[in-house]
């Protein structure tokens, strides 16, 4: 005979194989051949998977994010925007003036970001976690930079890519 | 003198298995133990295995993989461990003789 245990939210807790009839309330009986999971939840005489929460982290390493996950024309654009980020003067660094720009025409408060961005992935070390807010900080300035294209349709579609760590095709 | 069996299992008149019984219970995350029902057994006469502890998803410290179980009552066994780190899953044997 087999039972499953399950907590006072009728989740699954355990499982029992036994020669000898059980009686309690915690738990269920099984029948033959029935399939039941840690986890599973019994409600109503029936058992259900709940979906799996969505993931909070989802570390790579830094060599697939810069050089993998994005394609070989935004790793150049990238390239560029990260040279123009490390050569901003303290000036520039401190300049707050709204839609302030280098000589590139690169925004300033993007570069800030990207410059920053640079420094807190050689603080980490060798990963990056595609969901943290700070990567969003990251991609939106990126973004504002053209890295992921020019409509807003394709810059939330490569940044998604990119978050879901899909390689481009 | 060699030791009989029975002395050894119990019974003159055969000292057998009486049943043996195989469960799982988890260890929840924020918490050092648990306790899975089983079918009664005559605690005199049983003992319960520890049968290994299973941690789902990625794990990098494993010192709350490790669980004793107890056979606590005649309907209960009680996995415990020292640390609360994430979920494991505890399997057992209890082992009745009859």
């Amino acid at each position: 005979m087999r039972y499953a245990q399950i907590n006072n939210a009728g989740a699954c807790i355990g499982l029992l194989d036994t020669p000898k009839a059980i009686s309690d309330a915690r738990m269920i009986l099984l029948g033959a051949g029935e399939s039941v999971s840690i986890g599973d939840v019994y409600a109503d005489n029936a058992w259900t998977t709940p979906t799996p929460p969505a993931p909070t982290e989802l570390y790579v390493k830094r060599y697939r994010f810069l050089f993998q996950l994005h394609s070989v024309p935004q790793q150049i654009m990238l390239d560029a925007i990260q040279t123009a980020a490390d050569n901003l003067t303290p000036a520039q660094i401190g300049d707050m003036t709204p839609g302030a720009t280098d000589a590139n025409g690169f925004i300033l408060d993007a570069l800030r970001v990207i410059r920053i961005a640079r420094q807190q992935m050689e603080a980490i070390g060798d990963r990056v976690d595609l969901l943290s807010p700070d990567m969003d900080i990251f991609f939106a300035a990126a973004a504002a930079l053209g890295l992921y294209g020019s409509t807003s349709p394709d810059i939330a579609a490569e940044i998604a890519r990119i978050k879901s760590n899909t390689l481009p095709e | 003198m060699p030791i009989a069996y029975e002395s050894l299992f119990g019974g003159g008149g055969g000292g057998g298995i009486a049943s043996i019984q195989r469960g799982t219970i988890t260890i929840a995350s924020s918490t050092t133990s648990n306790t899975a029902t089983i079918s009664a057994v005559d605690p005199s006469k049983s003992f319960v295995i520890w049968n290994g502890s299973k941690f789902p998803g990625s794990y990098s410290n494993f010192s709350g993989a490790f669980a004793s179980v107890n056979l606590t009552n005649a309907t209960t066994v009680t996995a415990e461990r020292s640390s609360t780190l994430q979920d494991i899953v505890v399997a057992f044997t209890v082992v009745e003789f009859s």
